[in-house]
């Protein structure tokens, strides 16, 4: 016995088959529209919802701000003082310490007679009686290269002698 | 022929139609809501991804605008009026000659040497500088030893407004020594909400403390000659916004 035995006529089941994809065909031709509108109505409202209060809260501390926009210039002002202050601060060369240094390294007898500061370099003329006092100054100052403190490069230019004046010398010292 | 085709052709139209009638209306409805996809949701989706990252900059400059306000309420202004004061006097917001002359006369003062002649550099009268930090030169003719002379240049150097010694050429009675005065003007602006705003730094306090403790702020005879310029000079409008 024949367990294939279809008892509906063919014509019917393609006619309910259509009536089907019909009917899920008009759905989701519904669905998409009802998506459609479902996303439209939360985009807006989550536009809405973002730009809400924002305005209002700035506006209010905008009103607080107003009487200390003066206070948020002298701070401003302070603050960017400061900045170009330590700025200079650090790049600031100090020559009276420069000298000082060089001085120190001078004994007591000993007098400059002419002294050039230039960026890098001091043009040091300087007298003496003595002319072991003159190779103490130069020795300090050889120790001070020594030591890297101040002096780079010394370079003796002239050494001489005047029955007036006593010794001088002249130094041409290149600076750290 | 054409007509038989054409006749054949409205046929299987009219057939057509009659077998899919009634898809006609769902798929109008699928195409207007492709459309309506296409031309507002996916924009609206864009506009709302812009909208999110503008609130969230604004939420920023709020929460900016919350902290300036906290700052300042609680700066006092006395203190901030006293730190004004000190760092433009120290880094002047224009060419400040009566502050130069009042410094290198209450220098000279102090270190016993006096001036001969003196020469200043006015510099470029146009409004833009080159330099970040502009300086107007001045050049000294001091009498006094080497020796005096660096105790001028000691001096000057803790005195503001601050100065930087350029050149010295010195010799046995007299001197030159070319120093450059700092001077820095204030730039005009528009306050921009949205950056924050910070109150002075640790590494600020001890440059304050530095000017106040270890610097001199010359009260020269040339301030009291005349008053009313000085005022004008030294008033400093504290807002560059107006």
């Amino acid at each position: 016995m024949s367990k294939e035995i279809n008892l509906v006529l063919q014509e019917g089941i393609e006619e309910l088959k259509q009536k089907r994809k019909l009917r899920r065909f008009r759905i989701a031709a519904v669905s998409s529209l009802i998506v459609v509108l479902v996303i439209s109505l939360s985009l807006y409202l989550l536009k809405l919802n973002l730009s809400s209060g924002l305005e209002e809260r700035k506006n209010s501390l905008l009103s607080q701000l107003d009487p200390l926009r003066n206070k948020e210039a002298k701070l401003k002002i302070v603050n960017d003082r400061i900045r170009n202050i330590s700025s200079i601060q650090g790049t600031r060369k100090d020559i009276s310490k420069i000298v000082d240094e060089i001085l120190t390294a001078m004994p007591e007898q000993m007098s400059i007679e002419n002294l050039e500061f230039e960026e890098t370099s001091v043009l040091l003329e300087a007298s003496s009686n003595s002319l072991v006092l003159i190779d103490d100054f130069i020795n300090n100052l050889i120790e001070m290269g020594e030591q890297k403190r101040v002096v780079r490069t010394m370079i003796l230019d002239s050494l001489g002698f005047d029955e007036l004046q006593g010794y001088s010398v002249s130094l041409n010292i290149s600076l750290i | 022929m054409g007509n038989r085709y054409g006749n054949i052709d409205i046929e299987t139209l009219k057939f057509l139609y009659e077998r899919y009638r009634e898809y006609i209306i769902p798929s109008l409805i699928i195409l207007v809501s492709f459309l309506l996809f296409a031309r507002i949701i996916l924009p609206s989706i864009f506009d709302v991804l812009e909208a999110r990252e503008t609130q969230k900059l604004e939420l920023d400059k709020l929460a900016n605008m919350e902290n300036k306000i906290g700052l300042l309420q609680d700066a006092d202004e006395s203190i901030l009026d006293s730190r004004l004061d000190l760092v433009s006097s120290a880094l002047p917001i224009k060419k400040d000659f009566l502050a130069i002359l009042n410094a290198v006369s209450s220098s000279s003062e102090k270190s016993g040497v006096s001036i001969s002649s003196f020469k200043l550099s006015v510099g470029s009268l146009s409004e833009t500088e080159e330099a970040e930090i502009p300086t107007l030169q001045v050049e000294l003719f001091v009498n006094g030893s080497a020796l005096a002379v660096n105790d001028f240049m000691k001096i000057l150097n803790t005195t503001l407004p601050i100065s930087e010694i350029s050149n010295v050429s010195a010799s046995i009675n007299e001197s030159l020594v070319k120093i450059n005065f700092y001077y820095k003007t204030l730039v005009r602006s528009v306050p921009d909400d949205s950056l924050p705003l910070f109150p002075v730094s640790p590494e600020g306090e001890k440059v304050i403390l530095e000017l106040s403790n270890n610097y001199s702020l010359p009260q020269s005879s040339l301030l009291d000659l005349d008053s009313s310029a000085t005022s004008s000079s030294t008033t400093i409008n504290p807002n560059p916004f107006e």
